[in-house]
């Protein structure tokens, strides 16, 4: 039950049986925490110590890496969790995805560097499905390139894409691209882009049964959180 | 107490509770006047597609040896529908079918291994009612489904209550219809909402206002006195015809919308009168992963879970496929989730318990053990026999990590009790206890020790033999 000095009473309010949220640890969690704070949650905090966060009002949050909250979601560890657009793309997931939260923009983009005097849609012609793509995105690159008509070699690695076109281990990568910064520092050059990616509210189907009240406050506020910080409507 | 690893002790729990859960199962859905059936692990591939389900893409696929492909069942409704159609054509209908099985589909990440094929197995259970159309039948599957949790101690589940009817009306009642609508039913089979929204700005037919409501109306569920309200009781009459349709300027009233509205309210109000409103939510937005489904669908869930614990609906077009077009309805347990519910609530009993009785035998009293172990399990009680050869102190180690708390010695001076656990007290009546013509100091078989000579305990041994076979 809730006590008495709470931040943002309504919201916390309407939680009865205590909701557990998974939070994207990394580059995501400040404007995420911002966000929460916003639409009357406690904040996470950023203690990179602590991975599990009681707070007032029945407040759990649980600081896992982006990739994972999907896992602890569907599982019921959590019955919310905020990931990335791309993550989502990459689990065929039973959640439930809530709101778009408009924050964590970036886009998931192939990228690589082109032979002198080639495009891409020429290159993409030439190759075929002969295309080596390094990923750590294989499930949305494949979707991607089957959306072209192609089948090309997809190798899955975990990190440090743009390593892979300079020693030859593919011709072209998939990631997920910011400001194109880290892109350009290895003379790649985007090619094409996949798909917008922001931060996404999740919910696990059956914690959405059994605390819809709780669940509709707390996406209720965010969304009003978010819309009042867009363009409005 | 027995002794085992956590692992080893719960796949021997796994098994029992499997075997216990679809016993008690198969003793409610037999009450209710439904019959087993059991079908192949396979079917033919063509069967999978039939009906256009969208199973053929979770299916694992097999070649047969003659070159046909088979695949193995992902679902337990296609064989069983098979059979109702043609084998069971001529069967007095309703038909009421239960079964136990498991169905295997392609593991979820078969994209990243490259090759990966995997099958996952899940054990299901469930019903099929053929041959009734109508809100009194989809009532009966779903009361089925709350009285079998209920008899299993379950009783804070919860009914989620769809249609797929009442889905399309709300929909072209709002003007959603061609290409939106697909996005739209798209967005909520893959629960996205975010989806959903984006793809309703689109509708011409909405404003603000409407919008939200049909958001609302396809997200969240809707309980019982919500229900009531928006159905007006008992039947569907002016207040379904207005309440749920999102009100806009150029949105009318829909002529005769009330198909879906009028078998949603009928079974919810039967349901209410079986007792059951308390468990029941309204989700009109619920989209089944199934494609057959042409009416009412459902799904069950408990608190604490991370997965319904099962589901099903109405599936009119189906048996055509197979030849025999006739209506039906069911329901389908995941096992798996099934028993972590349970267990997490302590209803599952005791089920592994270890033998009361160990028997073993000195040389040349198999006979003898053979025979007491025998009579020990007329009575009732779990023997086993000591087959490994050995000594006493390796039989005692193996009852103690058993669990088996009376050890019985056949001996050539008769039977005595042997403690299973060194230096225990007085177990029980009988524990320890001298037999008739045993003699003390006389336990262990010895070279020349009050027994028979080499010939004549081959002898014994041979008569002894004669007598076991039954």
């Amino acid at each position: 039950m809730s006590s008495g000095s709470l931040q943002g009473g309504s919201t916390l309010e309407r939680i009865r049986d205590g909701i557990t949220i998974a939070l994207p640890k990394g580059r995501l969690l400040p404007e995420v925490g911002g966000l929460l704070e916003r639409a009357g949650l406690p904040a996470p905090g950023l203690d990179d110590g602590l991975l599990l966060v009681e707070r007032p009002g029945g407040i759990r949050y649980i600081l896992a890496r982006p990739a994972d909250v999907v896992t602890y979601v569907r599982e019921g560890a959590a019955d919310l969790g905020v990931t990335g657009k791309d993550i989502l793309m990459e689990h065929q997931s039973s959640c439930y995805e809530l709101l778009d939260l408009r924050v964590g923009f970036c886009r998931l983009a192939v990228a690589g560097v082109l032979p002198p005097g080639m495009d891409w849609p020429a290159f993409l012609r030439q190759k075929g499905n002969r295309l080596r793509v390094a990923t750590k995105h294989p499930v949305a690159t494949r979707s991607y390139f089957a959306s072209q008509g192609l089948e090309p070699v997809v190798i899955t690695l975990s990190g440090a894409l743009e390593l892979a076109p300079q020693v030859g281990l593919a011709d072209v990568i998939v990631d997920l691209v910011q400001t194109g910064r880290t892109l350009r520092l290895n003379g790649l050059q985007e090619l094409a882009e996949i798909a917008p990616i922001t931060a996404r509210l999740v919910a696990n189907p059956v914690s959405l049964r059994f605390k819809a009240e709780a669940i509709a406050a707390i996406t209720g506020a965010l969304r009003a959180v978010v819309r009042g910080a867009g363009e409005g409507g | 107490m027995a002794w085992s690893t956590a692992g080893a002790a719960a796949l021997w729990e796994e098994a029992a509770a499997r075997r216990w859960l679809a016993a008690e199962l198969a003793r409610v859905f037999a009450s209710w006047g439904y019959r087993e059936l059991v079908t192949p692990v396979t079917m033919p591939w063509e069967d999978v597609t039939a009906g256009l389900t969208g199973l053929g893409e979770q299916a694992c696929k097999l070649l047969a040896a003659d070159g046909g492909v088979l695949a193995l069942r992902p679902d337990n409704t296609l064989p069983i529908a098979r059979m109702a159609a043609a084998d069971l054509a001529l069967e007095p209908r309703p038909l009421r079918i239960f079964y136990t099985g498991d169905v295997y589909r392609r593991a979820g990440d078969a994209f990243r291994r490259p090759g990966g094929a995997g099958c996952v197995s899940s054990p299901q259970a469930g019903v099929e009612l053929v041959g009734a159309a109508g809100p009194q039948a989809d009532a009966e599957v779903l009361a089925l489904a709350a009285e079998s949790l209920l008899a299993l101690g379950l009783d804070d589940f919860r009914i989620a209550v769809g249609h797929v009817g009442l889905l399309g009306e709300i929909l072209a009642a709002a003007g959603v219809d061609g290409a939106l609508r697909l996005a739209v039913l798209e967005a909520l089979q893959n629960r996205d909402h975010v989806a959903l929204e984006a793809a309703l700005e689109a509708a011409p037919g909405l404003d603000g206002a409407g919008r939200e409501a049909l958001v609302r109306l396809l997200t969240m569920p809707a309980p019982w006195a919500e229900v009531r309200r928006i159905t007006g009781g008992q039947g569907a009459g002016q207040a379904a015809r207005e309440e749920p349709v999102p009100r806009s300027p150029s949105v009318g009233r829909l002529p005769g919308a009330e198909g879906g509205w009028r078998d949603v309210a009928r079974i919810l109000s039967l349901l209410a009168a079986y007792g059951l409103e308390g468990s029941v939510v309204l989700e009109p937005g619920l989209v089944r992963d199934l494609g057959y489904y042409t009416g009412m669908v459902f799904e069950i869930s408990c608190p604490g879970l991370a997965r319904p614990l099962g589901g099903g609906g109405r599936y009119d077009g189906l048996l055509a496929q197979f030849g025999a077009a006739e209506p039906a309805t069911g329901f389908a347990f995941e096992l798996t989730e099934l028993l972590r519910a349970l267990a997490a609530r302590d209803l599952i009993p005791r089920l592994t318990v270890p033998p009361r009785w160990l028997v073993a035998a000195e040389p040349g009293c198999e006979a003898a053990a053979w025979e007491r172990a025998r009579a020990l399990r007329r009575e009732g009680a779990a023997v086993e026999l000591e087959v490994a050869g050995g000594t006493v102190e390796k039989t005692l180690e193996y009852a103690r990590r058993r669990g088996v708390k009376r050890v019985l010695l056949c001996g050539s001076g008769g039977e005595r009790e042997i403690p299973a656990e060194p230096g225990e007290g007085e177990a029980g009546p009988g524990e320890g206890e001298v037999r008739p013509g045993h003699r003390p100091g006389e336990g262990e078989a010895g070279p020349g020790q009050g027994e028979a000579g080499p010939g004549e305990r081959e002898a014994a041994a041979g008569r002894g033999e004669r007598e076991a076979a039954p």
